[in-house]
């Protein structure tokens, strides 16, 4: 049977997957495999090959979303990284029910704070850290802010790491779950880490935005802390936005009710101790 | 949950769309992923709004079609705005565009505009117009898409077409035509008969009139080499022609079609439609048949039947490839001298062959 993988606000379905990505699926979203199994999927994703005589030598295979490519082929043993960032293509592409922006959003008591992803800031490597470090990582790629309520709900996915970063989490914590490591695509070498259950994913609930940082690592830093005022930050936010300029005015009156509830910073930091104390600070203002 | 649909179930619903109440969970998954492969999710909504039928739709099929509306409600919006950018454009070098095809459906409101998506605008000026079009857009932030070097070539030697512009910020594709055949296939439409009705609408764009609006349709579906998007082609058709019977009927669009050349198409188009969308045009005109009707049947009924489905996996197999096969070959015959088809059929036989062995994406820069 082609696997479902339910994250929580969206369901996908893989056909034709290698038994390998299947045990890499499993390992990483447990109880989320074939989860409400009679309910429809939102996105199929359906594997190919490229060529019939190129399966014998320099095999190659795509990732089709109905009739859409979105990547270049891959090797079929590279697969992994590729099968994540369909999905990712699958919301940001195809759904406009929803605010989406590309940061991470991580979540404490009860509070969200939104990192958009700047070049180089470190932004996947910090969300997986405190993800596994006290805060609940809501997404490591975008923020899913509903139209309705304007508040960012959770999915139940691993974080994305690349290079250096797969040592630096590996060491920060001994119970973390890897994926095997895929080296060698466009964005270099690529790891997942298992941050949550399915039990432990279903005790969360979408929560408000309350501050919005912009990171920056610098090794050697202080930790630097800016506050940006809320024009500045609606301004980087649509920047930064996978839809805001599709959705128009609801996406407009969300993005305006998420700024006004936030508080805007850029944090230049290089040790994850002294980063934790000002966000936690943030929270509880 | 299993995919399935079948496509006579999926053209019924089309020709009727209560049927829809009919589809379980796995149908609606199914029906939803054919929608999306076909870029047709949106039209659907405003089928089913249409037919007042929104309230019976499970959310989660709500939800994919509303998500999709959105998306092309803006496009729509777009297509406003950019129209007036190069109207305003092209008004430096004193030319007028004409809007053709999606872009024209939106400036007319006609019904097939509602949740219909489009890759490009396109645009008719004259030919002796296509020098200065090229130099005004190139100077105010136009650019030549890059292509293929053979693309390139098939473009500006053989087809006698520009190739199409981008704009360099906004990212909007434009396809720049001086007529609604490429010149090569020796089918002279004379430039009086394109500009002779040329409608102004209310916000100054200019566009084609009704009848030979909905045979550029007919004849872009026929002389077209991708049949991929060809049932979001026929749907045009069928909400055009609708539109056309519940105006002043079809007997303009018969006699242009005949005096332009394209009664064939037209009758076929039409054959097609009253199949697939359960109409029955072609007896309530008669229309009589280019051809005996055996061979019309079979043409009808075996190859454009076939080659008009939607392309997803679930409803395509390779008989439809083989129609569309046929169709395409038929489409440059009737558009290029045979001196110029068979180097071009060459090519594009090599590079087939080439893709089939190093892979789909080769030629893709």
């Amino acid at each position: 049977m082609n696997p479902i993988v339910d994250i929580g606000p969206y369901r996908f379905c893989f056909e034709n997957c290698p038994s390998y990505v299947v045990d890499y699926l499993m390992q990483m979203y447990d109880a989320s495999i074939n989860h409400s199994v009679d309910e429809p999927v939102d996105f199929t994703l359906t594997i190919k090959y490229t060529s019939f005589w190129r399966r014998f030598i320099k095999p190659q295979v795509c990732i089709y979303i109905d009739n859409q490519r979105p990547f270049n082929p891959v090797n079929p043993k590279s697969l992994i990284p590729s099968i994540e960032w369909g999905m990712n293509w699958c919301i940001a592409s195809l759904d406009y029910s929803k605010l989406l922006i590309h940061s991470s959003v991580l979540v404490k008591d009860g509070k969200a704070i939104v990192f958009p992803a700047t070049p180089g800031s470190g932004k996947s490597t910090l969300a997986a850290y405190f993800g596994l470090h006290g805060w609940h990582l809501y997404s490591d790629e975008m923020a899913v802010i509903s139209l309705d309520t304007n508040l960012a709900s959770p999915m139940h996915r691993p974080a994305s790491l690349k290079n250096k970063s797969i040592e630096v989490i590996r060491n920060s914590s001994e119970e973390a779950r890897f994926s095997p490591t895929t080296y060698g695509t466009h964005k270099g070498n690529i790891a997942h880490v298992k941050l949550k259950s399915r039990d432990e994913f279903d005790t969360l609930v979408s929560a408000k935005v309350v501050a919005v940082v912009f990171p920056k690592y610098q090794e050697g830093s202080e930790l630097l802390v800016e506050q940006l005022s809320q024009v500045v930050g609606f301004a980087r936010l649509v920047h930064h936005s996978f839809n805001y300029s599709v959705l128009g005015e609801s996406g407009f009156s969300t993005l305006q009710k998420v700024v006004a509830g936030s508080e805007f910073y850029s944090a230049t930091y290089s040790s994850y101790d002294g980063l934790d104390k000002f966000l936690s600070s943030v929270i509880d203002t | 949950m299993k995919n399935v649909i079948d496509i006579s179930s999926v053209f019924n619903i089309f020709a009727n769309p209560k049927h829809v109440a009919e589809l379980d969970s796995a149908g609606w998954q199914s029906l939803i992923r054919v929608l999306r492969g076909a870029d047709l999710l949106a039209s659907f909504y405003y089928l089913l709004e249409r037919s007042s039928l929104l309230e019976i739709i499970p959310a989660y099929a709500l939800r994919h079609m509303q998500s999709a509306k959105i998306y092309a409600d803006r496009q729509a919006h777009q297509v406003r705005v950019e129209s007036k950018e190069l109207d305003a454009v092209l008004h430096k070098a004193d030319i007028k565009p004409v809007f053709l095809k999606g872009a024209a459906y939106v400036l007319r409101n006609d019904i097939n505009h509602f949740g219909r998506v489009m890759s490009d605008i396109d645009i008719l000026v004259r030919k002796t117009q296509l020098n200065a079009v090229e130099d005004i857009l190139q100077k105010n932030d136009w650019a030549e898409s890059v292509l293929a070097e053979y693309d390139q070539q098939y473009y500006r030697k053989w087809a006698h077409e520009l190739p199409p512009y981008r704009h360099i910020y906004r990212g909007t594709t434009l396809d720049i035509h001086f007529t609604l055949l490429p010149p090569v296939s020796g089918i002279d439409i004379s430039e009086e008969a394109l500009f002779a009705d040329i409608q102004t609408m209310e916000d100054g764009n200019l566009v084609l009139p009704s009848n030979l609006l909905v045979l550029h349709c007919i004849i872009h579906l026929f002389f077209n080499e991708e049949f991929t998007k060809s049932f979001r082609d026929l749907l045009d058709i069928h909400l055009l022609i609708e539109q056309l019977e519940q105006t002043e009927g079809l007997d303009g669009i018969k006699q242009l079609s005949e005096k332009m050349g394209f009664y064939t198409e037209l009758y076929y188009a039409l054959s097609v439609r009253d199949l697939i969308f359960q109409t029955d045009s072609v007896k309530r005109y008669e229309l009589a048949a280019p051809r005996s009707k055996l061979l019309t049947d079979f043409i009808v009924k075996k190859i454009l039947y076939r080659a008009i489905m939607p392309s997803h996996d679930l409803v395509f197999n390779r008989w439809n490839n083989f129609a569309r096969f046929v169709m395409y070959v038929r489409g440059h015959f009737l558009k290029m001298p045979i001196k110029i088809l068979i180097p071009h059929i060459l090519v594009k036989a090599r590079r087939a062959i080439v893709t089939s062995v190093m892979g789909a994406h080769h030629y893709e820069k």
